[in-house]
Order: C-alpha cells, then sequence, then structure tokens
C-alpha cells in the first residue's frame, strides 16, 4: 500500500471509530462512496480492530522474556561448553548450579 | 554513562542512540544467557522481568527524570524485539543447514490465547507499518516489546494518551490482517 493511500484511509479509519459502533459502517459507506477499494479497506480495518482486541496484549511480559529464553537456549545451548563439562564431571552428574554464582 | 548517552540521544545525538542501543541490546543478550546458565534442567526460566531488569541495572534513577526513564524504556524495547529476531535468525538459518533444532522452537512463540506469531513475520509486518506511519510502529514497539503503559508512550512521543490509545488499536488491526493473510 502506498502512504497517501494509507493516510486516506486511517483518516477514515478515525473517524468511524470515534463514532458508535453502530454508526460505523454507515459513515465509512456514506464517506468513501465511489470508491469502493477504500471502503473496503477500512471496513476490514474495523472489523479487525474488533478482532484484534486482545492481539498482542494479553501476553504480558512473560511470554516475550520466555521466547527470548527458548531463543537464546537454541541457538547458545551448543557453545555452553563450560556448563556441559561440569554436567558431566567426574562420577557424578550436575544436576544444578548455584544461582547465586551469578550474582 | 549510560545516563550521558540518555541525555545526549534525546538532544538528537544519533551517535548516542547507538551506542546506547548496543549497551541495552548486550545486556539483555548476557540476562537471557545467564538465565539459561543457572536454571536447573528442566526448570522454566526465572522471567523476572528483562527489561525491567536492564533498567535496574543499567539506569541511573538518581540522576534521570521520567522523560529519561521513557527513553530508556523505549530503547530497551527495541533491542528486544532485535534480539529476538537476530536469535529466530540465526536458529532458522542453522535449521537449514543441520535440521537439528526442533521445529517448535522454529515458530519462536509469542502468543496471546488464540494466535502464536512468529517473531519474523511480526517484525516483516512491522517494517511495513513503520513505511506507512512510523509512529504506529514505535508504538508497537514500546507497547508489545517494552510493556510500556499508555500513559509511557504517549510521553515518548509527545502525544496524549487518547492518540496512543487510537493508534494502538490501528496498529494492532494493521498487524492482525497482516499476519492473518499469512496463514
Amino acid at each position: 500500500m502506498d502512504p497517501d493511500r494509507w493516510k486516506k484511509m486511517e483518516v477514515l479509519l478515525d473517524e468511524a471509530l470515534d463514532l458508535d459502533p453502530s454508526e460505523r459502517e454507515a459513515h465509512v459507506r456514506a464517506q468513501a462512496a465511489g470508491d469502493d477499494e477504500l471502503r473496503d479497506e477500512v471496513l476490514r480495518m474495523l472489523a479487525a480492530s474488533q478482532e484484534s482486541e486482545s492481539f498482542l496484549e494479553s501476553t504480558g511480559r512473560g511470554d516475550l522474556e520466555n521466547a527470548l529464553a527458548r531463543m537464546a537456549s537454541a541457538v547458545e545451548d551448543e557453545s555452553e561448553d563450560d556448563t556441559m563439562e561440569l554436567a558431566t564431571a567426574g562420577p557424578y552428574r550436575l544436576t544444578y548450579m548455584l544461582k547465586s554464582w551469578a550474582l | 554513562m549510560v545516563t550521558q548517552l540518555i541525555a545526549a540521544h534525546r538532544e538528537g545525538d544519533e551517535k548516542a542512540g547507538d551506542r546506547l542501543f548496543a549497551v541495552v541490546y548486550d545486556e539483555l543478550h548476557a540476562m537471557a544467557r545467564r538465565q539459561l546458565r543457572f536454571r536447573k534442567p528442566g526448570e522454566t526460566l526465572n522471567t523476572t522481568g528483562l527489561v525491567h531488569e536492564a533498567y535496574l541495572k543499567l539506569f541511573d534513577r538518581d540522576e534521570s527524570g521520567w522523560n529519561d526513564r521513557v527513553h530508556f524504556f523505549s530503547v530497551t524495547a527495541r533491542a528486544m524485539r532485535q534480539i529476538l529476531v537476530d536469535y529466530a535468525r540465526r536458529i532458522n538459518a542453522e535449521k537449514r543447514g543441520g535440521g537439528q533444532y526442533h521445529t517448535e522452537l522454529n515458530a519462536s512463540l509469542i502468543s496471546d490465547t488464540t494466535k502464536n506469531v512468529d517473531i519474523l513475520d511480526l517484525d516483516d509486518a512491522m517494517k511495513e507499518l513503520e513505511k506507512l506511519n512510523p509512529r504506529l510502529a514505535t508504538i508497537v514497539e514500546c507497547r508489545f516489546f517494552g510493556g510500556m503503559s499508555i500513559e509511557e508512550t504517549g510521553a515518548l512521543l509527545d502525544v496524549s494518551s487518547r492518540t496512543v490509545d487510537r493508534d494502538w488499536l490501528k496498529a494492532k488491526s494493521f498487524l492482525y490482517l497482516a499476519l492473518k493473510g499469512d496463514e
């Protein structure tokens, strides 16, 4: 989409979002008369704005950080040589390291 | 050092901005690794809030004001986005090379209740959005990757909470459609 087109869409979308939900569609249809593409795009965005309410919203930081940690582990577990060595040192198997080492 | 970099970046010094970004990026990276290294096997990661942790560690709360704090969080948010993207790219690259990683890691799970999002798809869609209206993309960065409130985001961008609220809604709608079309 080109930015001018988007700007036009955004203006109409803003107007519609300012209205009561029951009035939005009629407003878009009236304002976009003769420009079916604009009308359809704005109506699509309006519908999406209802559906996407929780999208990107309910995750909280925990999920994001878990994703980061998971990806970090996928990439970096292989290169954690010292951890691997410690984990199999002698006849003992190290099951975890004391967290205070990190502090 | 971070305090000076924030001040300089806020005055428009892009080099200071780049250095600030690098410092925060490295810190987030180190924290993710540290968490991995010191967890018990099978234990889910201790997610105490990396963004907040980076803030506590790097940010001088005595010398800086609220706007500096907001600025710092926005840089942290951008670093968080970038580090996730970099990891996802590496996972994909290594997977193509040797196929040693499980596919679910490739999914780069960032989920809400109904939908999982691949970080690389989200990043691409955000780049598209950035071309159309950069402020909307910044808002997504602050809100989603930085966990910033509407008020904090408004202060950063010098717009009202109402505007952030509206733009956030539009940005989510755009990304929702872009990612839905991907399936």
